[in-house]
């Protein structure tokens, strides 16, 4: 048993702990703003830990690269999509928080809480 | 020793898209369900990513870049929903 099977398996241990995490987090967090964050940060650093992991245990080069591609297009379209989620929210958050619910107010003049829709 | 990690790691995921399966069923409102299920594919993208260690096949990775672009395009076509929903 190598040091790079020692380092994966421990990644692959991190990753599903952080899924584990995620998935909790979206019955623990009191508002959806809040579960946007949980379904974006851990969820995308645990898929970063167990990619890695499986991109050490494959040990090819091709089937690396594949897993990169699908790394960076997660790291960025996660971001992009709790975005747009996080804009569909329609003033519905059980208990808006007094400093942002006032906001800047978008390149439309709306209220991105808000929208005019 | 790495196949007992491995599914150790796959039974910790499966839990995982239990707990947010059951979120999505209890969800109150439909941003929520999104948001649930977000989750619950990124949680399905982990356990290819094991199962493809595990059984050292080519063709999980493509089903992995697959699911990462059909999920994003997914989030994308419900949020533009909700929000024209009302015009």
């Amino acid at each position: 048993m190598s040091i790079l099977d020692v380092v994966s398996a421990f990644l692959f241990l991190v990753g599903a702990a952080f899924t584990l995490i995620s998935a909790i987090g979206l019955h623990r967090m009191p508002d959806t703003f809040r579960r946007l964050h949980v379904a974006t940060k851990p969820a995308t650093f645990s898929i970063a830990c167990t990619f890695v992991a499986a991109a050490i245990q494959l040990g090819d080069r091709a089937e690396a690269s594949i897993l990169v591609v699908a790394l960076v297009l997660q790291f960025i379209t996660a971001p992009v999509a709790a975005h747009l989620l996080g804009y569909s929210v329609e003033g519905e958050s059980p208990t808006p928080r007094s400093d942002v619910s006032e906001g800047e107010p978008d390149q439309s003049g709306n209220d991105p809480t808000t929208p005019s829709s | 020793m790495m196949e007992n990690v491995e599914v150790i790691a796959l039974a910790v995921i499966g839990l995982a898209a239990l707990i947010s399966s059951a979120w999505v069923l209890r969800a109150r409102s439909l941003v929520d369900r999104a948001v649930g299920l977000d989750v619950t594919v990124a949680v399905l993208v982990n356990g290819l990513a094991v199962f493809a260690a595990l059984s050292d096949d080519d063709v999980f990775l493509e089903l992995i870049l697959l699911t990462v672009v059909l999920s994003f395009l997914g989030t994308v076509a419900v949020s533009r929903f909700i929000q024209r929903r009302g015009e």
